[in-house]
């Protein structure tokens, strides 16, 4: 059976176009790749 | 392939940077495998599995986050989803990362060039999240309505497929949430929730819990309660066409209800004016008429102690005849119009006996204008002259009367004349009005005396009265007061005239 509150809270707002260019700025996104370099240094850091 | 720490394009072969010589074979794992889940989206996008397209690209920048073709591809899905401000971050994002050839570019151009396709959306998206905040607050059957009219016109946009359903669910209209899903589902075949409102949905209706007898009615209710007509938010023509409508609906209403109404109340503005005005001509009238009785019965009472020029051991002098009163005259525009007719016509004689007995005074200052021109144009065309000979004639025949009234009518017409005012007093002593005669004479006498005219007028005065001298005016004569005939109402309220 669903629940209807909670499956409502699912649900999020959906990004206005006017509002495309803040997002962008706030994006702050860290993939593997910086993951990777942030352990390398800090391997390098200890040795 | 760039490498991670210099940019410096990559050797697929080796295992280190040229330029840099850093160990790039981990970083060579990652981007790999960030390209499996690319791959693996590319082939759910293509069989229309939108959402599990969606979390593979997700996944796929979260290895490598430079991977243009998944960040475009992502942009890609979620316009496919209704989302068309997130597809412009993804796009602007990969943009930034690499201007070069991207076609992220192309995208954005895209949309920015169709700004009314834009607008639509953007007015789409606000409209679920009015919704959204609507069912959240309570208000599901406004929320209902939003979003039925969001997916009549944006049939991707899936979100709010699923919520409109939930709500409907909620409704238990199952019917229509089931409707709601399926066109979900068509649009993106991998949608999640869609699928699990949809397994929930039949679970319940096999189990009967769900649909019950009133269902239908709510149906029916539904259909008949909210219009199914939705309007397309560019139907920009339509608008116009209303607020035309509208305008000319006011124009007409002001030119039909209201001009009438303010053109009523002037007029009736202007005729309580009229009724006013005339209520102030009568009073003024009725002033006129009893200050002239009142004239009249002053001039009767006064006696001879008013008249400065007189001694009073002059003896008893006869009372000086009255002009007679000028009751046809009235101050009218109607009566100086005959005066122009009659000059124009000949009649002078005619129009001088009536013009020259008018005091200015109580004339308006449009009839004084008048009664000037009329002047003017009696001396332009003679009359002067004609009354002369009349008066002359008059005297002549021993009508010292005629003669007297022409004689004080010329003095006027030309008081800078000394022998009018002399020949008046003539006039006036053959009828044996001595007191007037003798005012005649002093005038002349006082106003001109190194003339010969004004020396035989003292010359007479003595002889009439039998005094030794003529009595002075007391102070200075301002010549304005005869030299100038306009001005000559002055001279009579100061020495005495005619009509005195």
């Amino acid at each position: 059976m669903i629940d209807f509150e909670e499956e409502l809270k699912k649900f999020k707002p959906s990004l206005e176009i006017d509002r495309t260019e803040d997002a962008v700025l706030e994006q702050e996104e860290n993939d593997m790749v910086d993951l990777m370099i942030e352990l390398m240094s800090e391997y390098r850091t200890n040795q | 392939m760039y490498c991670y720490r210099c940019n410096g394009a990559l050797d697929l072969k080796k295992d280190s940077c040229s330029r840099c010589g850093a160990d790039v074979r981990r970083f060579k794992k990652i981007v790999y495998a960030s390209n499996r889940r690319y791959n693996d989206a590319l082939t759910k996008a293509n069989a229309r599995n939108l959402t599990g397209a969606r979390e593979d690209l997700l996944a796929s920048l979260h290895l490598y986050k430079k991977n243009i073709p998944a960040r475009n591809l992502l942009g890609l899905v979620y316009y496919a989803l209704g989302e068309p401000a997130e597809a412009m971050k993804q796009w602007s994002i990969s943009r930034d990362i690499s201007s070069g050839s991207n076609a992220a570019e192309r995208f954005i151009n895209s949309m920015q060039k169709n700004m009314r396709e834009l607008n639509s959306e953007n007015n789409g998206i606000q409209m679920f999240n009015q919704a959204l905040l609507n069912a959240r607050n309570g208000a599901r059957d406004m929320a209902i309505i939003q979003l039925k009219k969001v997916v009549s016109v944006h049939t991707n946009m899936t979100k709010a497929y699923n919520l409109l359903a939930l709500l409907y669910i909620e409704a238990g209209k199952t019917d229509q949430a089931e409707k709601m899903l399926l066109r979900c589902l068509e649009v993106d075949r991998g949608n999640d929730t869609a699928v699990r409102y949809l397994k929930a949905l039949r679970e319940a209706e096999i189990q009967g819990k769900t649909r019950n007898a009133g269902s239908v009615g709510d149906e029916e209710r539904d259909s008949l309660i909210i219009p199914v007509r939705f309007r397309d938010y560019g139907s920009y023509l339509s608008n116009a066409l209303y607020i035309l409508l509208g305008l000319i609906l006011g124009i007409l209403i002001a030119w039909f209800v209201i001009v009438p109404g303010r053109v009523e109340q002037r007029l009736g503005k202007a005729e309580a004016e009229k009724l006013s005005y005339e209520a102030e001509i009568s009073d003024l009238q009725q002033r006129l008429a009893s200050a002239e009785v009142t004239t009249a019965e002053a001039e009767t009472t006064s006696g001879e102690e008013d008249d400065p020029t007189v001694k009073p051991d002059d003896g008893p002098i006869e009372r000086m005849p009255d002009y007679p009163v000028n009751t046809r005259w009235v101050p009218n525009q109607n009566d100086v119009e005959q005066g122009v007719v009659d000059v124009n016509a000949g009649r002078y004689a005619e129009t001088v006996n009536e013009i020259f007995r008018v005091d200015q005074s109580n004339l308006s200052p449009t009839n004084q204008m008048h009664y000037l021109n009329i002047i003017s144009l009696l001396f332009s065309e003679g009359v002067y002259q004609r009354m002369q000979a009349i008066a002359y004639n008059y005297f002549a025949t021993a009508d010292y009367e005629g003669a007297a009234l022409y004689y004080d009518a010329l003095s006027r017409l030309h008081p800078e004349g000394p022998e009018f005012r002399s020949k008046a007093g003539q006039a006036y002593e053959a009828t044996d009005d001595k007191r007037t005669a003798a005012n005649r004479y002093w005038q002349t006498a006082v106003l001109f005396p190194e003339t010969a005219t004004g020396r035989d007028a003292i010359y007479r005065y003595v002889m009439l009265t039998g005094n030794s001298d003529v009595p002075q005016y007391e102070g200075e004569i301002p010549l304005e007061y005869y030299r100038q005939p306009l001005s000559y109402s002055d001279i009579v309220s100061k020495i005495g005239g005619p009509d005195d």
